[in-house]
């Protein structure tokens, strides 16, 4: 056998062990039992508690990922790999371990404070959007940035000595010509968000009806047996991630124009 | 009028020290220098995209040293011409128009502009869809919309075929004299810079060797270094045996014979490096006695002919040439109309005209 057979010989065997995996959850539940489960209301809350949730940690997470991205790709300046390496935070540590430092934050005089005075986090809708802004802020911020990278300086240099100031390059050069890169991070982004679970459960709990998030929603019924009703639940899951995946192939279908 | 004044500049362990040169308005002047010797850093310096760490720069009358690259009105044609992909090739040429709206052209010049640059029927075209020449074309159309009266270009038509090139050349030269524009410019084709230069500067390992009119810094070389930027020469190095009145004797033991060159204030015993264009040695078969008797001749065998579309090579040797090690005399030329025929091993006198010897103390 050649090794072009061998090696996609691995790869069907790969799309045939997650086909069998995902086939496997329609042996549990009827067409009748799955589309009541899905327009329950409680199904219906989880979803649109998490579209939701997700939606506004993302935009928070795009306010700050946008110009700490620029300046990370653009300039040199006192702290940057500390951030740079503080990125990876999100990324290498357990979301639940996550979730329990943002817990013991909200124990400490100032955190309470902030519960008390500003805003109630724990066990509420702002937890979980916490939870998930604190989760994706690293890998927005680092998709962010590879799209600037991407962008010659060169482009924004030479805007600048037709005229515009540093802002007027930057709105009129590389946010244009990062467009593309940033639909993509925004779209990933929310659908890591929506799929987030470790650290909602640690701050805000499993509260049906108030912080029952899709994955959370998942565990609780899974821990009554509700089998039923969590692959219902997965199955809507699995569907977010595969359109998402396949809106952001397609939107960076042509992305590497930029890059001379 | 661009002027600099001892422009200092470093990026990581390179510098480049002691930049001084000024450029008129309506004139050209050209940074020659092998690669690596700090021109793109000079251009990118004096456009404010570069930290200077000491000299000045003056636009006429202002001082622009400490001003930010938009309000020192000096545009910048970088190598890669820095396209915006984005953009059509009407929003890239106008794209100045939104922010420079006092100082910027008006619509009927730029038009203007464009139909002098052939670029009408492109204006809706992708930049992605323009060939090498277009893309030229558009990016000095673009700097020439901002209005700005300083153009700054790093080896504008480096990427083009040489009938592109000459096109290109006149139309800028036009668009120079028709706008009364002060040129600074990077290149590394010695046609280009004779062609467009009023004035060239020679960098070498980050400071100017020389800056004067082409016609100086091509037939007045001042050092070895300037003449092997500026053209394709041949060295021989000799000790001067006899000096009388404006000229001394030099003995040159590679070539076996004793060359008349111009006295550059040497003395009996000096070393120096004799430095002469290929297309200043006369070459004639040894049978002729035009040459023979006069002085500043040596005789040759041919070693090698190689012809390119514009000039002949001819590459000669002799017994005292390869005694020394040095293997040979390369001779260009360049008269298409009158090429002669040379053979391999033919016998011939070379001779080197003594005002087109440049002569270097060693």
């Amino acid at each position: 056998m050649g090794l072009r057979k061998v090696t996609i010989f691995f790869a069907v065997f790969t799309l045939i062990f997650y086909l069998i995996l995902i086939s496997s959850l329609f042996s549990f539940v009827s067409k009748d039992r799955f589309f009541e489960i899905l327009f329950s209301e409680r199904t219906l809350f989880s979803i649109k508690l998490s579209i939701t949730a997700a939606f506004v940690a993302v935009m928070l997470s795009l306010i700050i990922a946008l110009p700490t991205a620029y300046a990370l790709s653009r300039y040199e300046f006192f702290g940057k790999k500390f951030i740079d390496l503080i990125l990876e935070l999100p990324m290498i540590v357990s979301p639940a371990a996550l979730g329990a430092i943002i817990l013991f934050f909200f124990y400490n005089n100032v955190g309470t404070w902030i519960q008390e005075h500003v805003l109630q986090f724990v066990f509420t809708f702002y937890g979980i959007i916490l939870a998930q802004f604190t989760t994706i802020l690293g890998v927005t911020i680092r998709m962010i940035k590879s799209g600037f990278d991407d962008i010659s300086p060169r482009y924004e240099n030479t805007a600048r000595t037709l005229g515009a100031s540093s802002f007027q390059a930057f709105r009129s050069i590389s946010l244009p010509l990062c467009g593309k890169s940033i639909l993509a991070t925004v779209i990933f982004a929310w659908a890591k968000a929506v799929g987030e679970f470790g650290a909602t459960i640690t701050v805000a709990g499993t509260m049906a009806m108030r912080t029952e998030t899709l994955p959370v929603a998942i565990f609780m019924r899974l821990s009554v047996a509700d089998i039923d009703g969590a692959v219902v639940l997965i199955t809507i899951l699995l569907a977010i991630g595969l359109l998402v995946l396949f809106i952001v192939r397609q939107v960076l279908g042509g992305r590497s124009n930029a890059s001379n | 009028m661009l002027r600099i004044n001892d422009l200092g500049m470093s990026a990581g362990n390179f510098s480049v020290n002691d930049i001084s040169f000024s450029v008129p308005d309506g004139c050209c002047h050209v940074l020659l220098g092998g690669t690596g010797n700090g021109k793109t850093l000079i251009l990118e310096t004096i456009a404010g995209l570069r930290p200077i760490a000491s000299g000045e720069i003056w636009n006429d009358e202002h001082n622009i040293t400490k001003e930010s690259p938009e309000n020192r009105f000096i545009s910048y044609v970088p190598q890669d011409l820095a396209l915006f992909p984005h953009l059509n090739v009407e929003k890239n040429i106008f794209y100045s128009q939104r922010f420079k709206k006092n100082q910027s052209r008006t619509s009927k010049e730029i038009t203007e502009i464009i139909e002098c640059m052939q670029l009408e029927s492109l204006l809706h075209r992708s930049i992605h869809n323009l060939s090498g020449g277009e893309q030229q074309r558009v990016a000095l159309v673009r700097a020439f919309a901002s209005g700005n009266k300083v153009l700054l270009l790093d080896e504008p038509f480096s990427a083009l075929h040489y009938t592109m090139k000459r096109t290109l050349w006149s139309l800028l030269s036009d668009m120079q004299k028709k706008y009364n524009l002060s040129i600074l410019m990077v290149t590394h084709d010695l046609d280009e810079a004779y062609y467009l230069a009023d004035d060239i500067s020679v960098l070498y390992q980050g400071r100017i060797l020389q800056t004067g009119t082409k016609a100086d810094i091509f037939y007045n070389p001042n050092s070895i270094e300037v003449t092997k930027i500026t053209g394709h020469y041949n060295y021989f190095s000799g000790k001067v045996s006899n000096v009388k009145n404006n000229d001394c004797l030099v003995n040159f033991t590679m070539l076996g014979t004793d060359f008349w060159v111009k006295n550059i204030g040497l003395n009996p015993g000096n070393e120096v490096i004799l430095a002469i264009r290929t297309s200043d040695i006369n070459i004639i078969p040894s049978s002729s006695d035009r040459l023979s008797n006069r002085s500043n001749t040596i005789s040759c065998k041919i070693k090698n002919v190689y012809e390119t579309s514009h000039y002949q090579q001819i590459v000669l040797a002799n017994d005292k040439l390869a005694d020394n090690n040095r293997n040979e005399i390369v001779i260009d030329i360049y008269d298409k109309n009158n090429v002669r025929k040379f053979e391999i091993n033919q016998e011939v006198t070379a001779s080197f005209p003594e005002d087109a010897i440049f002569v270097f103390k060693a």
